[in-house]
């Protein structure tokens, strides 16, 4: 089905990358003459998303450097840094800027920061006696789109600098971008946002319709936007999914909406990096399918390509040429289109296939709440087996969270193995984790063997708290996150959205968007969320009688922290049972293995 | 910015307005228009909150709006805590003596913690008191616990450091999680100092075996598990006889002495004499153990042999420790074990299963021919 504003979606979308390169380009317009750019390795991949190596050069880019430890000499007029705006790393600019000018006092510096300037940049500058040697720039881009309605802000150290430094400089750029969205899209009429950061950034969008303006355009084309922290849901983030983007994203790893697949998947020696766009007609089939229901479709359309090659070996020489002309690009992308993801198929087989049933089990136990015993038992083998790190601190954290009652000597075990295995410096990532809210450490109980000091006093404390209430279980009580046991559904073809986690778990977002387009009064919605730890803030514009029944149904989906392909998955879904529109950003992409990387103390 | 006034006004309105602003020069404007200014890079100025209760009442706004700008260019009477936090982790000098009152104190250590950039910061003496005295003892703990461990991890490359490296575990563990809330991490740092002592101790006994250290045997800031198959590679007791005298360098001497678990002992074992190609039968059957009795740990144990090239006899013995048949004959083929496979068929008098094996099997291939003679044979009893 085509939603019928779909055309005009698109070409939205890519103002908001419009929008983003005539910024950049701006800058580079400013500075005079031929420069050097020198990128921060991080930033290649989103910047090309939103500009290429032509549009670089006719704005009077010379040469293009991946920012490393040496020095880049340069023989243009300026020397021009784009990095993300980071003290060590603005730190590493100005070094470098310090030896450039021990040899070549002439040239000009830049240094252009992504997204926001901060404060301590600049007091470096003038304290490094750079002020007015170095001139700083500001490139604030906007969501970048990386698929068809899916937009990242591909800001990746958000999580750790928000969520666990506490230091929210960055949200300010978040709220920046969601006002310029709605510049363009008109202003939203409903925004429900859900935890302490988006409601810090919610207010700050409405401080900026203030100051900076309310858009001009009268249609509202977004009806809803829901934002939420990562940290309202964590589960979302620690689940494997069973979508093939999922185990996609899982195995090989998707930055930025593109894969790099290796030799065993392309059969090329090098390394061949592979945009995944829904344009793509294979891949769009497939996307979200139950990994199960992957491979068959792909062997269906394999036949179908040989058939149709099968066909031209009998063809006469007119419909071979008309072949020629006018298919046979088409069907020779197809070809290689297939040829990849039958690939990738089979590497995610190769790396999960063994352990995946079993993980998909102790997944599921752990989230129902059963067989503690033999969950904790599949984590130790883990290991014991030195099987990798994040998936072991994945089961950790999704035990903690969802076991209420994980005694202190389980604990004190789980993470006595887990610092055996992997060193004792763990420690701090544990201690990250409890910070976060991804681990808590009970109190002892007087049995303990970790030397706690069990007091009758403590005793009766313990025994009196339990048993303890359970924010997690609390929760998807209330918001029906457990889809219906009774209800069994054919995961192939799936009907609710539970199916990104084979049919265990309905992301927490996506239930919450559900809820508003099914029109549910305020009240009941609030009163769903009261049970939700962190504030939510519904704020709602006043609009007139036929405006406010028919407001478009069309949603903006923020999540701050991080948004998972298993949520995209589900709405994907969402969008389709309910004839709506979702357009899912996140402050970038995130899944299991990238948050707890996060949590690893570099 | 633009000097008009907004709209039509007569003199007397914009003199009375200039005359307020004259008169309020001096007193603090609404904390929310100052804020506002900041966010979207506005002239301010906050010489004006002079009280503590209107600093407060700015600073608790700045952080409730998440605007980090006017938490950073707030002039207090002491610098802002970013601000030395960034001068010390810029290596810049700097000066603690500004800030007197503990919520000031307290404010300083937050955010250090945050930032997570401790390594700077406790390093000095006078802020470490501070945690401590501020009743912060754990994270605090947690962070110089860190920075001894990047000691360990500097160790590798650097042995000669190592005895300093030590003596900063053993600072750590006497003046950070001997009480308070980090006690409860107490084992752990116990556990890491055993284990770099046991370290400093292989590799000297190492180099006094080759007569010579190595890199790549360098145990140092090595985890646990890595230590133990390094101890069972250079230090195995095997089916030796024992002395009496337990080797303090012996896997089982460093399982007991950091508590590490059966499971992870016999795993590491498996891998590295599987990498030895030290099939010792007698040795194996200790695997048994692993799992307590449940099925699947078996089989992981079979692909694991199998994976390291084990011989079919060996791996087939395990297979056959794999509890219900469906699941062996499974296994068997999945490990390209097929006499085994045929074998346990046989067992159970399951001739179709051996044909319908021997249909994918090559021909002429080991399997296919031994699966033929089983089925030619006239003494099995076939359930079918």
């Amino acid at each position: 089905m085509i939603y019928p504003a779909e055309a005009c979606y698109h070409s939205v979308m890519d103002s908001l990358k419009e929008i983003s390169q005539r910024k950049l380009v701006d800058i580079l317009d400013r500075i005079p003459g031929k420069k050097d750019l020198v990128i921060d390795p991080a930033l290649m991949k989103p910047l090309d998303k939103i500009t290429g190596v032509n549009m670089l050069r006719a704005h009077g880019v010379e040469k293009i450097h991946k920012m490393e430890k040496s020095e880049v000499i340069s023989s243009c007029s300026s020397l021009v840094f784009l990095v993300y705006a980071d003290l060590i790393t603005a730190k590493h600019v100005v070094d470098q800027v310090q030896a450039s000018r021990q040899r070549d006092s002439k040239l000009l510096y830049h240094l252009v920061l992504v997204p926001c300037g901060l404060l301590p940049i600049n007091q470096l500058i003038e304290e490094e006696g750079l002020y007015g040697i170095v001139n700083v720039h500001v490139f604030a881009w906007e969501l970048i789109p990386i698929d068809s309605h899916v937009l990242s802000f591909e800001i990746p150290h958000l999580y750790r600098t928000c969520f666990l430094n506490g230091d929210y400089s960055l949200l300010k750029s978040v709220a920046k971008s969601l006002w310029s969205l709605q510049m363009v899209f008109g202003k939203i009429p409903l925004v429900l946002s859900l935890g302490k950061l988006s409601k810090i950034v919610q207010n700050m969008v409405s401080g900026h319709f203030e100051d900076f303006g309310k858009p001009d355009v009268a249609v509202n084309k977004i009806g809803y936007m829901v934002i939420m922290d990562r940290s309202i849901d964590y589960t979302s983030s620690l689940l494997t999914s069973v979508t093939y983007t999922g185990l996609l994203d899982e195995v090989f790893g998707i930055k930025c909406g593109a894969v790099e697949f290796g030799k065993d998947v392309t059969g090329k020696a090098n390394p061949v990096t592979y945009q995944l766009s829904s344009k793509d007609e294979i891949y769009n089939e497939i996307k979200n399918k139950h990994f199960a229901d992957v491979y068959p479709t792909l062997k269906t359309r394999a036949k179908e390509l040989e058939a149709h090659f099968a066909q031209l070996k009998a063809a006469d020489l007119n419909t071979l040429k008309h072949h020629i002309k006018n298919e046979i690009r088409i069907v020779m992308t197809k070809r290689q289109s297939l040829s990849y993801h039958i690939g990738a198929c089979e590497g995610i087989i190769g790396s999960m296939g063994g352990k995946y049933q079993e993980l998909q089990n102790v997944e599921e136990n752990i989230v129902r709440g059963r067989s503690k015993k033999e969950s904790i038992l599949y984590i130790e083998n883990c290991l014991a087996r030195q099987m990798s790190y994040t998936l072991a601190l994945r089961l950790i954290s999704l035990l903690s969270i969802t076991e209420g009652w994980l005694t202190y000597d389980e604990v004190g075990s789980l993470k006595s193995q887990f610092l055996h295995a992997y060193g004792y410096k763990h420690l701090v990532t544990f201690h990250n984790m409890e910070k976060v809210g991804l681990f808590s450490t009970p109190t002892p109980s007087s049995s303990s063997a970790f030397g706690g000091v069990g007091d009758i006093a403590n005793r009766v404390v313990q025994v009196v708290s339990l048993p303890k209430t359970n924010t997690f279980r609390l929760v998807a009580q209330k918001l029906k996150l457990f889809p219906d046991g009774n209800n069994v559904q054919d995961l192939k073809d799936p009907s609710a959205m539970g199916y990104v986690f084979n049919g265990l778990y309905i992301p927490l977002v996506c239930q919450l968007v559900h809820l508003l387009l099914k029109k549910e009064p305020k009240s009941v919605i609030e009163e769903q969320l009261k049970s939700v730890p962190g504030p939510s803030l519904w704020s709602e514009e006043v609009l007139m009688g036929s405006q406010s029944s028919n407001r478009a149904r069309v949603v903006l989906v923020v999540v701050i922290g991080g948004v998972t392909q298993a949520e995209i998955g589900a709405l994907q879904l969402l969008e389709k049972l309910t004839n709506s529109r979702i357009i899912i950003a996140g402050t970038s992409m995130l899944n299991g293995n990238l948050l707890m990387q996060q949590l690893v103390q570099s | 910015m633009e000097l008009k006034p907004k709209g039509k006004i007569s003199m007397e309105d914009e003199l009375l307005v200039l005359r307020r602003k004259v008169q309020n020069r001096w007193e603090a404007p609404p904390v929310e228009e100052t804020l506002r200014r900041i966010l979207l890079r506005l002239p301010f100025s906050l010489d004006a909150y002079r009280s503590l209760e209107e600093k407060t009442k700015l600073l608790d706004a700045a952080l409730e709006q998440g605007n980090g700008d006017a938490i950073l260019s707030n002039r207090w009477e002491a610098p802002p805590v970013e601000e030395t936090l960034r001068r010390i982790l810029l290596r810049l000098p700097f000066s603690l003596d500004a800030y007197r009152s503990l919520e000031e104190k307290t404010k300083l250590l937050d955010a250090a913690l945050e930032q997570g950039n401790g390594d700077a910061i406790l390093s000095l003496p006078e802020l470490n008191n501070l945690l401590e005295s501020l009743g912060r003892s754990r994270e605090a703990s947690i962070i110089q616990f860190n920075l001894a461990m990047r000691g360990v991890d500097n160790a590798r490359t650097n042995p000669s450091r190592s005895q300093r490296v030590l003596n900063s575990l053993r600072n750590c563990l006497a003046s950070h999680f001997s009480n308070g809330a980090a006690e409860m991490d107490r084992p752990f740092i116990v556990n890491a100092i055993k284990l770099f002592e046991w370290q400093m101790a292989a590799d000297e006994k190492f180099k006094s075996m080759k007569g010579e250290s190595s890199a790549e045997e360098c145990t140092l800031g090595l985890a646990a598990l890595a230590t133990l198959s390094h101890s069972c590679r250079y230090h195995w007791e095997g089916n030796k006889p024992k002395s009496g005298v337990t080797d303090p360098l012996s896997p089982s001497a460093l399982c007991q002495s950091l508590g590490i678990s059966q499971r992870a002992y016999q795993w590491t074992a498996l891998k590295v004499k599987a990498q030895e190609h030290n099939w010792e039968a007698g040795w194996f059957q200790g695997i048994r153990l692993i799992g307590g009795g449940s099925g699947a740990p078996m089989a992981d144990v079979a692909a694991e042999l199998h994976s390291q090239g084990a011989p079919e006899d060996v791996v087939v013995r395990y297979i056959n420790l794999v509890e219900g048949i469906e699941e062996r004959i499974a296994l068997a083929n999945r490990l390209q074990c097929y006499n085994a496979a045929i074998d346990i068929m046989k067992s159970q008098g399951d001739r179709l299963g051996i044909i319908k094996l021997k249909s994918r099997l090559p021909t002429g291939s080991e399997g296919e021919l031994y699966a033929e003679l089983i089925l030619r044979s006239s003494t099995i009893r076939w359930k079918n």
